[in-house]
């Protein structure tokens, strides 16, 4: 009985020992697979949905603005320097509203970016959107032209985000003019009076596509081969936002030679998309775990470590930290060999899973 | 006692402390290890040092378990260039030095990634599956693009091997291929990065782009002492090491020197080595990539000025996709003739820089002509060169070019161009029907409708492309059909891909044989129905002309062996003009039917002349009349036979002649029998109803011809596609001609009157209107006041 106590010391240590890992060569055995509940994907499309609603309402705000901003220029025979004589405050208030609609507008569409460019179904309303360029490259152009009411056609002139921030803050001079819109006597950048018949048709043609991308998100049913081909598309982009970003203001100053992401970085797209594609992966984890555990281990790491990334320059750069375009360069060349190598790790997972990812 | 008790709580403390946490594995440990050094260049970037010196002793300290001892194990020189870069991180950070700490940190990436490809490989020879599994998770990818993704045969086959379905070895040189072909591309995209960030004065990516080429280029060296020997390597090896050192010390020009003479090392050179059968593949996109780049560039340009983009962006994505073909082929063509190889390099290169420059400016651009000759000419050059086994159309090789077409109209529509989009759909229809579609008709006939509904008019409740494109449908809308199209294409590239059993293909090569024989059947006996009593001499020319039918069918076959290449990309259009030949003399036919018949029977009634008729009907054998006969027989039965031919010999391609030959052979036996029963029963048949049996005949046979050839028009681009939206089923064009859309229905429409109308007329002019004059001639003359009228006899009308 006195050696009970030692006993069941030994017994203990025998036991902790029993339990201790090997250090072998071959750490990440695969486990017997295990069979998981069948993935719940409509988690992706209620995010979708969400996103559709607010960009619906944001948009929506766009264009109410854009049809009291035409009300205003019909008012002054849509002379600009008529107009901002006769109803400077006025002008000023609703460029002002708009341009902080278009900011609350960004993310509202970003933050679902990863699912509209990555899923074939919903892929030309990023075009149309948010990625499309103009008539000069056929290949990326969007598929549609502005007409405005005194019967001038803008044949293929860019993305609707692209119409809106460049019109607003006067970064294309085909679409306004700049003006001293808070009367202190200087034009300073952002101070822009677009042209009222443009802005209002090209703010129209936003509101139709968005109600029209809301329809097409309820239609659609998301499955596991949307959400894979969604992670290998969007993923490996990261090179282009980060070059916009680098010939943005927010690094090339006045030398930008980007027009467009001057109402907010470049930098809080790419952390509003990856943080969409972080919701996506999190709805396919469970799936790749079972044909590889480590490899779904591996990519969800990746991925969040991604998103931690673009975040924290994001932060930093909100935090006044001004980043030279070779500083961009090397922090742009790391995201972008992250995200190929997140891509890469899906495509071998779609393998395994015998998924065949879209074109 | 006491004592006891001590020796135990300290073996208890012991095994507490030595009780291992989870171990990282190998992909873990090198994450921290890359991570960490970042940081270290963020470090330095941000202006703390302190923090960048204590970042590379973490990635020091990752370093270790499995990794390191995978690496001393199997890939030693790694291990050794792993350390050495870790310690030159150290100096690095010590002296604030971002350039030279980029570099290290190039270099131990690549140390890393090398080391994890030599243990997957060692772990997968030795059927390691757990570890290759799990070093597997430790590589680079190439960059998905337009025309490729990253590979992921090394998965599979890791899979395959867990499985069992693969030997160690196999696996492999499986892994090996998927591994090399993507540090490969890495290693080219990484050049890119030191030219570009050069030219930009970025000396740190510079030099840490550098020192990470230098790194995977030790991967490839291995493949490249192969294939071009010891002085090669090590010569390329040097240039390596010289780019890297340049760039460490921000030598401009010695990177730009360096560069050059890596191009000229690694030039046609290709790490992951072709099978055959891919060779084969890659050859023929090389070909037609070449093809294309006059044809795009040529719908893109008018006198010498660019007229739409679209379409030169179209023949810059050809030119360079050819570009990176023959670069893969290069080394293996080379071997076969070096000095024609180099030609070709240069030849391949101008072409880029002609079709290049019609980007760069509007006007004063190469003509159609100079770049269709430029590309003839590299064609030629590749023929010469290439073994005839590459010439030599693969289905993967058509599979490739349909889905690139089709990606061609998707963005043709995304831009808004609908007629470019609707050529891309014809010509990808084309691919497939002079590709795989002739195999696929012949073993499973339903699947090749649905694809090609789907790419007209509708299959399998999704709409057609044809149909959509030409309503202006928008992108998204087209997405559908095509994912519907991917995968009827898979299906069918499945299918083909299994060998068919030798029962199989003789029962096939009967069915087809045996229906298109019976179509010829029905013409002729529907056309000789009619000739009996005295014109039962009119068969004979019928038969003349039927027999040169299949005389012509054979020789059709005996070209086929030798010369189908040039029969198939005419094949449509040769379908067609026979078609229209065809349906040419059927219509005098069928005139001539209601017209003769009648004639000869009425007239011959009305006024009992039947032997002055016939006296008028014996002209002479080579009257207009029996010529028409001859080349009625002749096109009715040799366009069935081209059909056949065309069927049996893509059938004959996948399952040798002998077993084609036995199928034709009883096909053509059942035939003969069907003939031999219908001529039989049309002499039982009473004549009355075997005239309105043969007519009817003639008139539906007709309208299916007439539909199929339309349709036939319709993708030769000789008549214009206006679909209609109606839900038809394929099996309805298929057997009887009718398609949804405006051209094949009212080609069938017009025929349909011309037969009708034929008719009519013939009743009108040859029965009713002498009925109507004779009536007329009967009637009693006006009476004289004075003089009454005798009664005349009434004379007979014969009834109508």
């Amino acid at each position: 009985m006195r050696h009970l106590p030692l006993l069941v010391l030994t017994c203990a240590a025998l036991s902790l020992a029993a339990c201790g890992d090997s250090d072998s060569g071959s750490d990440g055995k695969t486990p017997a697979a295990t069979t998981a509940a069948p993935q719940d994907l409509d988690a992706i499309k209620t995010y979708l949905l969400d996103h559709t609603t607010r960009l619906q309402a944001d948009v929506g705000k766009l264009r109410e603005n854009a049809e009291a901003y035409h009300e205003l220029a019909a008012s002054a025979d849509f002379d600009s320097k008529r107009l901002l004589a006769e109803n400077r405050e006025e002008v000023a208030k609703l460029m002002t509203e708009a341009k902080a609609t278009f900011k609350q507008s960004n993310p509202a569409y970003e933050e679902m970016e990863g699912v509209v460019a990555g899923v074939p179904e919903l892929a030309d309303y990023d075009v149309i959107i948010d990625a499309g360029g103009d008539a000069s490259d056929p290949e990326t152009a969007v598929p549609f032209s502005i007409k405005t009411e005194d019967g001038r056609t803008f044949k293929q002139p860019g993305n609707l985000f692209f119409l809106i921030e460049s019109s607003l803050y006067g970064t294309e001079p085909k679409f306004g003019t700049k003006g001293d819109l808070d009367g202190d006597g200087k034009v300073e950048f952002g101070e822009a009076l677009p042209d009222a018949r443009f802005y209002v048709a090209a703010a129209k043609e936003f509101d139709s596509q968005a109600a029209e991308l809301d329809a097409a998100a309820k239609k659609w049913s998301p499955n596991e081969q949307d959400a894979l081909t969604a992670l290998v598309v969007m993923t490996p982009t990261m090179s282009e936002y980060f070059e916009a970003w680098k010939n943005s203001r927010f690094v090339a100053g006045d030398k930008a030679t980007e027009k467009a992401f001057v109402s907010s970085s470049r930098l809080q797209d790419i952390a509003d998309i990856l943080g969409g594609l972080k919701l996506i992966y999190a709805n396919v984890e469970t799936r790749i775990a079972e044909a590889n555990p480590q490899q779904a281990k591996q990519t969800g790491e990746s991925l969040t470590k991604l998103e931690a990334f673009a975040a924290r320059l994001r932060d930093q750069e909100a935090q006044g930290k001004k980043f030279t375009a070779e500083d961009a360069d090397t922090l742009g060349s790391e995201a972008q060999n992250r995200a190929e190598a997140i891509a890469g790790q899906i495509t071998q997972a779609a393998k395994q899973l015998n998924i065949e990812l879209a074109s | 006692m006491k004592v006891a008790w001590v020796v135990v709580l300290a073996a208890v403390a012991a095994l507490f402390a030595a009780a291992p946490a989870r171990a990282a594995t190998p992909w873990e440990s090198a994450e921290r290890l890359n991570e960490a050094l970042f940081s270290a260049q963020e470090d330095l970037i941000a202006g703390t040092p302190a923090g960048a010196a204590r970042d590379v002793q973490r990635a020091r300290a990752a370093y270790r378990g499995a990794l390191r001892r995978g690496l001393r194990a199997s890939a030693p020189e790694q291990d050794r260039a792993l350390r050495r870069a870790l310690a030159s991180a150290e100096r690095a950070a010590r002296a604030r030095d971002g350039r030279a700490l980029a570099a290290a940190r190039g270099s131990a990436r690549a140390a890393t990634l090398g080391g994890a490809y030599a243990v997957t490989l060692a772990s997968a020879g030795r059927g390691d599956v757990e570890a290759a599994r799990s070093w597997l998770l430790l590589r680079d990818f190439r960059t998905a693009t337009r025309f490729t993704r990253p590979g992921a045969d090394a998965t599979a086959a890791v899979d395959r091997l867990a499985r069992g379905k693969a030997s160690p070895s196999a696996a492999r040189l499986t892994i090996t291929k998927d591994l090399l072909d993507g540090y490969q591309a890495r290693l080219r995209e990484l050049l890119k990065d030191v030219d570009t960030t050069g030219e930009k004065g970025f000396g740190t990516r510079t030099a840490e782009t550098a020192a990470q080429a230098a790194g995977y280029w030790q991967i490839l060296a291995p493949r490249y002492r192969q294939d071009r020997g010891d002085a090669a390597a090590g010569a390329a090896t040097r240039d390596f090491a010289d780019l890297q050192a340049s760039a460490a010390q921000g030598d401009r020009r010695g990177i730009v020197v360096a560069r050059a003479e890596i191009d000229t090392a690694l030039d046609g050179f290709t790490a992951a080595p072709f099978t055959a059968a891919e060779s084969a593949r890659r050859a023929q996109q090389l070909l037609r990539f070449v093809a294309l780049v006059p044809v795009e560039y040529g719908r893109g340009v008018k006198d010498g000025r660019v007229t739409l983009d679209f379409e030169i962006q179209e023949a810059v994505a050809f030119q360079t996709a050819g570009d990176a073909a023959f670069d893969d082929l290069r080394d293996q063509l080379a071997k076969r003739d070096p000095a024609r190889t180099a030609a070709l390099a240069v030849e391949i290169d101008e072409l880029g820089g002609v079709v290049g420059e019609a980007t760069q400016r509007k006007t004063g651009v190469a003509s159609a002509d100079t770049v269709e000759a430029q590309g003839a000419k590299i064609e030629k050059g590749l023929k010469a060169v290439m073994p005839a086994a590459w010439e030599k159309p693969t289905d993967d090789s058509d599979y490739d070019l349909i889905a690139l077409t089709l990606d061609r109209m998707e963005a043709a529509v995304g831009a808004g161009q609908r007629q470019q989009a609707e050529q891309a759909r014809l010509e990808a229809y084309a691919f497939f029907e002079f590709g795989p579609e002739r195999r696929l008709k012949s073993i499973d006939p339903g699947l090749a409708t649905d694809v090609e509904g789907l790419i007209w008019f509708g299959a399998k409740g999704h709409d057609g492309l044809a149909e959509l494109i030409s309503k202006g449908a928008p992108r998204r809308a087209l997405r559908d059909t095509r994912l519907a199209l991917d995968e009827e294409l898979e299906n069918a590239r499945a299918t083909l891909g299994d060998s068919a059993s030798r029962t199989t293909v003789v029962t096939n090569a009967a069915i087809i044989v045996f229906r298109e024989g019976l179509e010829a059947v029905l013409i002729l006996a529907a056309i000789t129905a009619s000739f009996v009593g005295v014109r039962r001499r009119l068969r004979r020319p019928v038969l003349i002309g039927s027999i040169l039918g299949l005389v012509a069918s054979l020789f059709t076959w005996v070209l086929a062996q030798t010369l189908l290449e040039s029969l198939s990309q005419y094949g449509e259009k040769l379908e067609a003009v026979v078609g229209l030949i065809a349906i040419g003399v059927l219509l005098l036919v069928t005139n001539w039917f209601f017209h003769r018949v009648y004639w000869s029977e009425w007239i011959g009634r009305f006024h009992r002349q039947r032997r002055k008729l016939m006296e008028k009907e014996q002209a002479g054998f080579w009257s207009a009349q029996a010529f028409g006969l001859i080349v009625l027989g002749l096109t009715s039965v040799y366009r069935e036979g081209f059909e056949t031919v065309l069927f049996l010999q893509s059938l004959e391609l996948s399952a040798g002649a002998t077993a084609v030959i036995e199928g034709a052979g009883l096909g053509l036996a059942l035939t003969l029998g069907v003939a031999f029963l219908t001529f039989s029963l049309q002499r039982k048949l009473p004549y009355k109803k075997m005239l309105i049996v043969t007519g009817v005949l003639l008139g539906i046979v007709l309208v299916i011809m007439v539909g199929q050839t339309a349709r036939t028009m319709q993708g030769t681009g000789w008549l214009p596609i206006t679909p209609l939206d109606w839900e038809v089923p394929a099996s309805l064009g298929l057997w009887l001609g009718v398609f949804p859309s405006v051209e094949t229905l009212a080609a069938q429409v017009a025929a349909i009157v011309f037969v009708i109308g034929s008719y009519a007329l013939a009743t009108e002019l040859k029965v009713r209107r002498p009925q109507r004059k004779a009536a007329q001639r009967r009637q009693p003359a006006e009476p004289q006041p004075s003089q009454p009228t005798p009664e005349q006899p009434r004379e007979e009308v014969p009834a109508g």
